[in-house]
Formats: structure tokens, sequence, C-alpha cells
């Protein structure tokens, strides 16, 4: 019985060693691990390039406190990747995350609701339906996923412990972002506990100590189990030495690939700095109207009708007004008059005049979709990127109007939003609910509706070419749709897809109109990355068009149509807007400075900018200003985006 | 039923005589252990407390996490039971374990083992529940468990053990470790090895429990 105790004892001490003590922490022979060299190389630092450190540490501390405080939003779109024999790789299935900074001990993440989460099957199979839903949920938590509070962490280099306690820093060289002058250090924990701390690569601005960019992972990954993924994180000046996230990319290299392919990519976005903590500039800004005369005496009554059209506008306003607080579209932005002139020529083409004028805003999300809400018409960001086509004919405006006669569709047909949004309670709701509470999508019948009017508003000759080039781009859909679900999930409004199981879209008349796709032939091209031609400046969050010098194709792996393609900003220096009073001379004004400086946000687009940059009045005979997108006047935040005379068209290719 | 003590069993090295085997209603209820179990529940106690999730200590959140983990496998065990020592014994196993979190489970398990010798019909079955802290190492994935159940112990009558008088079910506790080993995307090796105490099991031998030592090897499908 002595001997049995003895064993017990000896079992349990044994079995206890086991889980508390690794073999290899204890340097068991059994599995033997030769001590870890340092990896950061023995180098001292100078005494400027500590003192730089020492600076970063505390405009860390303020990137922080402006995090905690201002709760900005951020997305994620990821597409998991295939290797592909022709195309290298291709995505297989994709994700998408909304959701805004929640900041606690560390940083966190709180998503946006969306109709699926909410949405429950009825009728006689919904209780099967319901619980399939759940057994299969339940075994999609026994595979890895996602985590939306472990993507957000990439914001941030340490949320908690960015010092010289925590981190080991080694000088690599001095480097320029953009215009902006760096130093470059290599960073790894000090401590023997790791997991969880970032190790890689940041830049430090040289003038403020700011971090601008920074790239590598966190360690600690078990695999299988709790992983961690590299990415490469930017920051912007936004404001007067302030530098702010605003994107980064992740992705994950596949160790099975023969063709180092990866296995997944990921973008991400922030924005939406100034929605919970205004500006402060924002309340004393006076607005006086040039030339303006007081005419308030002679305004007239609102008959019945009127009164009718007064209060759907008010709803539509309403709407706009909610879904803008709620850092979903864009501010009143330059490029919002781009489309406005696109929907204009459509009516004029057409002859169409209708009630009120046509607005357009920019949804700042990637799934492709679109939506009209009274007379605004929505279009994401997604779907102005991936239909942003350079070339010399006009592919980009030609997409551009069928993305929005179908809109313009729904307006022409009076497809109007419920009025009881009219009545501001009932957008009282959080912001996070916006689009479980406010659905904006159209129902199937009035999509068919507008499918078939939009065929008749692209008849006129001067929009013959919409189609078929529309039409191409729906094929290359087509082609990628079942795998990119995620992206032709609509958040809000319409999607271009009809049918998902079979592959239909409300347009599809227009997929035989256009050319057969060849992904070989380099002089086609049907469909652009994902942030082909868009950006957004994520304090004021307008819509800044890129200025990017074209790309030559080299082979069909280059075209990448909708998927995901790294970060890489060009970065500048703050500069405050110019008051338009103090500027002189609208030439003067407009002139680009020497060393390249942008000029203010916020300000009008320069008078020497073509007229493609204002609205085309509705049918009034003028030739509308077809097949030009305007120069815009970039903004002042920290992207150096050099105006140019105005170009035939963003981004178009040389002659060949 | 009552039993009786032969004179053979009396002159033998001391083994459950059958005149201690008593007839109960089932118990439900965990008596208070012996003072020996209650410093092997202190240990296991502390060992279990110590584990602190290195969690606590992270810094950034992984981007790839498993909410959950379940493999469901089968295996061979040998028992080293007090009740006769003199011979092992030998049997099935089947586990399922469920990790709800990355490093805290459930651990479900079901061992028969019967004995060596042949046409003996004593058997020690158990079912059995508990926690379990596991962690991880790559492939190597080592854990330690507590486990409460019920054992079915099977008494023999006859000298030869080849027929039973009594098939009688008692509450057990349990400590064990060991590791599972990902030898495949789908399939965990295990080893582990369990010190089973069998509470108010008839002994000759002065104590009222069953000490049974299990060790079981395993292969399971993970999903």
């Amino acid at each position: 019985m002595t001997k049995l105790h003895k064993s017990c004892i000896a079992g349990l001490t044994l079995a206890v060693f086991t889980v508390l003590f690794p073999v290899h922490a204890v340097g068991i022979p059994l599995i033997s691990k030769k001590p870890k060299k340092d990896a950061l190389p023995a180098r001292k630092l100078t005494q400027r390039q500590s003192e730089l450190i020492d600076k970063s540490i505390v405009r860390e501390a303020e990137v922080i406190k402006n995090l905690k405080d201002r709760a900005p939003l951020v997305e994620t779109y990821i597409q998991n990747m295939k290797p592909d024999v022709a195309l290298l790789q291709v995505p297989e299935s994709d994700q998408h995350f909304l959701g805004r900074i929640d900041f606690g001990k560390v940083i966190n993440h709180e998503a946006y609701d969306t109709p699926d989460q909410t949405k429950k099957s009825k009728g006689k199979l919904g209780f099967f339906k319901n619980s399939l839903s759940y057994v299969s949920g339940l075994s999609a938590k026994l595979h890895l996923r996602f985590d939306e509070g472990g993507i957000v962490q990439m914001i941030l280099v340490d949320s908690k412990d960015y010092n010289r306690q925590t981190y080991k820093f080694s000088f690599v060289r001095n480097d320029f972002l953009g215009s902006v002058p760096t130093m470059v250090f290599d960073v790894e924990p000090a401590g023997k506990n790791k997991r969880g701390r970032f190790f890689g690569r940041i830049w430090i601005e040289s003038r403020g100590g700011n971090i601008v960019r920074f790239n590598g992972s966190f360690a600690g990954s078990e695999a299988a189990y709790k992983e961690y993924y590299h990415f490469d994180s930017w920051r912007t000046n936004v404001q007067e030495n302030l530098w702010l996230p605003t994107s980064f990319y992740m992705e994950e290299s596949d160790p099975k690939s023969t063709e180092n392919t990866v296995k997944f990519k990921a973008i991400n976005h922030i924005w939406g700095y100034v929605l919970k903590v205004p500006n402060s500039d924002s309340e004393n800004v006076d607005v006086e109207v040039q030339g303006a005369t007081d005419v308030s005496q002679d305004a007239q009554d609102l008959g019945p009708l009127g009164a009718q059209r007064a209060w759907v506008q008010q709803a539509e306003d309403n709407v706009v007004e909610r879904l803008f607080q709620a850092g979903l579209l864009d501010a009143p932005s330059p490029f919002d008059k781009t489309l406005e002139q696109v929907a204009g020529n459509i009516l004029a083409y057409n002859n169409i005049q209708v009630s009120r004028p046509i607005r357009c805003r920019t949804l700042l999300t990637e799934p492709l979709e679109s939506v009209a809400i009274g007379n605004t018409i929505l279009i994401s960001k997604g779907l102005l990127d991936t239909t942003a086509i350079p070339g010399n004919n006009n592919e980009q405006v030609s997409n551009l109007y069928a993305v929005v006669a179908f809109q313009l569709a729904h307006v022409i047909l009076s497809h109007r939003l419920d009025t009881k949004y009219a009545f501001n309670d009932r957008l009282l709701f959080p912001d996070s609910s916006a689009f479980t509470r406010i659905p904006m999508h159209h129902t199937d019948k009035d999509n068919e509706e507008a499918a078939k009017k939009t065929l008749e508003l692209l008849q006129p000759k001067e929009l013959q070419d919409a189609q078929t080039q529309f039409g191409l781009f729906l094929a290359q859909l087509a082609i990628r749709s079942k795998a990119l679900k995620a992206l032709n999930e609509p958040m809000l409004g319409d999607s271009l897809i009809k049918d998902e199981t079979q592959g239909t879209f409300w347009l599809q008349a227009l997929v035989g109109k256009g050319p057969k796709l060849d992904m070989n032939d380099l002089k086609q091209s049907a469909a652009m990355p994902l942030s082909a031609f868009t950006r957004f400046d994520p304090w004021t969050d307008q819509v800044i068009q890129l200025n990017a010098p074209f790309e030559p194709l080299l082979s069909s792996r280059d075209k990448m149509p909708f998927e995901v393609t790294p970060v890489y900003l060009k970065l500048s220096y703050y500069k405050p807007p110019v008051d338009p009073a103090a500027a002189g001379a609208p030439a003067g004004a407009a002139a680009p400075a020497a060393d390249g400086a942008a000029p203010a946000a916020g300000t009008a687009p320069a008078p020497a900018a073509p007229a493609a940059g204002t609205p085309a009045p509705a049918a009034d005979g003028t030739t509308p200003a077809a097949g030009t997108t305007p120069t815009t006047a970039a903004p002042a935040t920290g992207t150096d985006t050099t105006p140019t005379p105005a170009p035939p068209a963003g981004g178009t290719a040389p002659p060949q | 039923m009552t039993g009786y003590a032969s004179e053979e069993t009396q002159n033998q090295r001391p083994r459950l005589c059958l005149s201690h085997i008593a007839v109960r209603a089932a118990d439900v209820t965990m008596r208070r252990t012996p003072s020996r179990p209650r410093h092997l529940l202190a240990l296991a106690a502390i060992g279990f407390l110590s584990l602190l999730p290195a969690s606590l200590h992270a810094q950034a959140k992984a981007a790839g996490v498993r909410s959950a983990d379940l493999q469901i496998g089968a295996g061979y065990v040998g028992a080293q039971s007090d009740y006769d020592p003199q011979h092992h014994f030998y049997g099935p196993a089947i586990y399922v374990v469920y990790d709800f979190r990355s490093h805290w489970g459930v651990d479900l398990s079901f061992h028969q083992v019967n004995s060596s010798v042949s046409k003996d019909v004593t058997y020690e079955r158990s079912y059995e529940i508990g926690p379990r802290y596991v962690r991880h190492y790559g492939r190597f994935n080592p854990y330690g468990k507590v486990m409460i159940g019920r054992g079915v112990f099977n008494f023999p009558a006859t000298r030869d053990h080849s027929v039973n008088v009594a098939n009688l079910a008692y509450n057990i506790f349990a400590f064990g470790g060991g590791a599972d080993v990902n030898v495949q995307r789908h399939v965990n090796v295990r080893a582990e090895i369990e010190m089973q105490r069998w509470m108010s099991f008839p002994s000759s031998h002065g104590t009222s429990s069953l000490s049974p030592v299990l060790v079981t090897i395993g292969a399971a499908y993970h999903f």
C-alpha cells in the first residue's frame, strides 16, 4: 500500500511537471535548444538617434490619447488566396469587418451590426435553418478565424508599453517617405516575456519624432491556435504635429506554396477622427456668401405638392446626415461634383428634367454597392476604385455612366425613401446600428424596373460606350463573384448582383454587349484592384482622387481585378488650409508650390481647372464635359498629391 | 446480497474479502476524503493555480484565433490496480476533449480495464468528466486534468474469478496528465497517466478506497 501511494504521488508529480515546466524551458537534453542570439546587431545609438526615440515615445502617447478620445472607424477587408497556374494566385474567399476603435486597457474593437447578423430565418423551415446555422457557427468556432480585435492592434506599435524598458532599438538608416525625412529603426522586445510585443521596423520622422510607418508582427504565435500576422502600418499628418493611423496592409505567406504565394492579404482603413470630437475651428467658422441678396421677404409659400416634396427632402437629408455622422459617408468632396456632373450628363443626353438637383456622395466602404436616397446617389469607394479603368477611350467615365444610371433610374421612377425618417427620433440610435436601422436597399421589383430604365438611359449614342465597357466589367465580376462574396454583399444599398447562386446581375443585359473577356490581352482592363483611384482623408473624411502615374502591365498577373494590394502612401507634412479671401488672384492661389506641396483642404477647386469640376446644368443643351475627370485640389493632409495640369482622364496610359 | 469469506481467502495476502462487500444504494455525494487524498488535492490545486496563463501578461491580442478545440479519440489503457496487484488490467478507452479557451477545456473519458488473467471476470469501468489545462508548444500540447465520475467494479466470486458475484458503482475522482501531439492536421496522438480514487470501495487493508493507476495511449480526430 505504501508502494501504491508512492506511485500515486510520483505519477501526480510527473503530471504536474509535464504541464508546469516545458522541457525546453528547463533545457532537458530530450529537446535541447541552443541559446537564442540577439536578433539586433550590437550597435550603440548616437545621441541624436536616442533623442528621437525618446521623442517618439512621448508622441506615441499623444496618438494613443487621440485614439481613445476620437474612436475612429476601422474597416478591414481580407482576401484568402489560392494558387493559380495562370495568374499566380487568385482570391478564394473574403471577409469584411467594419467597426469602431474601443479603447479599454488595450485597444479593441466594437463592430458595426450588419443585416445578416440580425436576420433570422422564418417560415416552416426557419427553425431548422436557424439550428443549422447555429451548428455551422459552432463548427466555425473550431477553426482558426480572424479576430477584429486582434487586427485592430496593428494600428499601434504597443497600446500600453511603448518605451525603452520594453523594447530595444537599433538604427538602420536615414530614409525619405514621400517628402518626409525619417530615421529607420529595427525594434524588438527587450524582456523575456515577448508574447504580444511588436518586433519589426519603424520609421520615425526627424522633425517631430512621430512614428509614421512601422511594419513587422507581434511575437508569440501559437500555430493553429493563436496567430499573429505580419502587417505594414501607415500614418498621415492630419494636423500640426499629429500623425494618426490611416491605413495598414496585412499579409501572410503560404508556407506550403512552392510559388511563394500568400495565404491571405488584407487592407485596413481608418477614418472618422473628427466625428466624435469635432474640430475646434468648425464652431467659429463664419459663412458669408459673397454677392448674395436677402430675398427672404419675397419667399413664396409652399403649395401641397411643394410641401410633400419638401417633406420627402427632409427625410432624405436626415438620413444622409445620419449616415455621415455614423462615419459611413464622405464629407462633401470635390470628387462628388464629378459624379454629379456624370448624372447631369445622363439627364441631359436623355432630355430628362428632375424636380431637384441630383447630389452624389461616396460611401466610404469597400463592398461594391450603390443606393439612391431620394435625389442623393451614394456609390461605394470600392465600386469607384474598381471601375476606374485607365485608358484613352474614357473607359472610367463609361463605367461611371452605367453605375450612376442605375441609381438615377430609381430617382426617375420615384422609388423614394420612407418618409418616417423625416422625424428625427427615428434616427436616434447608436452608430453601430446604422446598417440595420436604416435599410436603404431597394426591393427586387424596384431593381428590376430600374434595370430596364437604365438600359433606356444608356441608349443615346454618347453613352453607347458605357454599355460595352460596363458589360466587360460585369463579365470580370462574374468570374470573381463566387469567391468574393463579402465584396458583393451590400451593407446599405443595392448590390450589382441579382442572384448569388446563378451569378446574374441586375444589368445582365449589358454583359453580352461587352467584348469577350481575355485575361491575356494586356490592352484590355476589365476591372481594377481596390484602392486604385481614390483614397480619403482620415481627418476630414473627404474623398481624394489619387494622382498615381501609369504603371504598365507586363503580364496578366499584374491585372489583379478586385484584389487587395499593398498600401504605399507618399507622405508629406500638414499644411493648414489657406484662407480663400487672403489667397489673392485665383491663378496665383492655384499654382503649385515649387517644392510640390499640396494646396489646403476644403478649398474650392482651382478655377484654372477645367469645367469638368462643375456640374453640368440639366437639359440646358450645352455639351457636357464628357470624358473628363477633374484635377481636384488636393487637401493638405500628409500625402503628397501634387496637382498636375488637367490630364485627359484619371491615370490614363500613354498612347501605345 | 451478503457475501461470505472463504477459508482460502482468509489465509492469502490481505486483499478484498468477500465478507466486506456491502450492498449499497447509489451514493451520489462525495464523502470526505481521507487525509492522504487531501494532500493530493492540495498539490493539484497548487499546480493548477500556479498555471496562470501567459495571456494575462500578453500585450496585443492575436489576429487569428480558434474559439474552441474539439477532439474525439480512442485508445488502449493499461492499469495497475491495488485490488489485484499481481496482475495488470487492460482495455479500451474513449475520450472527448473540448477546449473552450486556448488553455482551458473539458475532458470526458471512458475506461474499461479487464483483468489480464484468463477467464477472470474482474473489471473496472470508469466514466469521468472534468476540467483540463493545456499548453501549446508547437505540435506538443501537455495538459493536466482533474476528474470526477462514476466507477463500476465487477467483483469475482469463485476462486478462479470466473463468475462474478457483484457489480457495484462508486464515486471516483482522479488526477491526470499527459500530452497530445499533433502528428497531422486532424490527428492527435495522446499519452496519459491517471490516478483514480474510488471512494468507499471496500478494502481489506484499512482504507476505504481503490486507487488504480491508468496509463493510456490513444489517437484522436482533431476537428
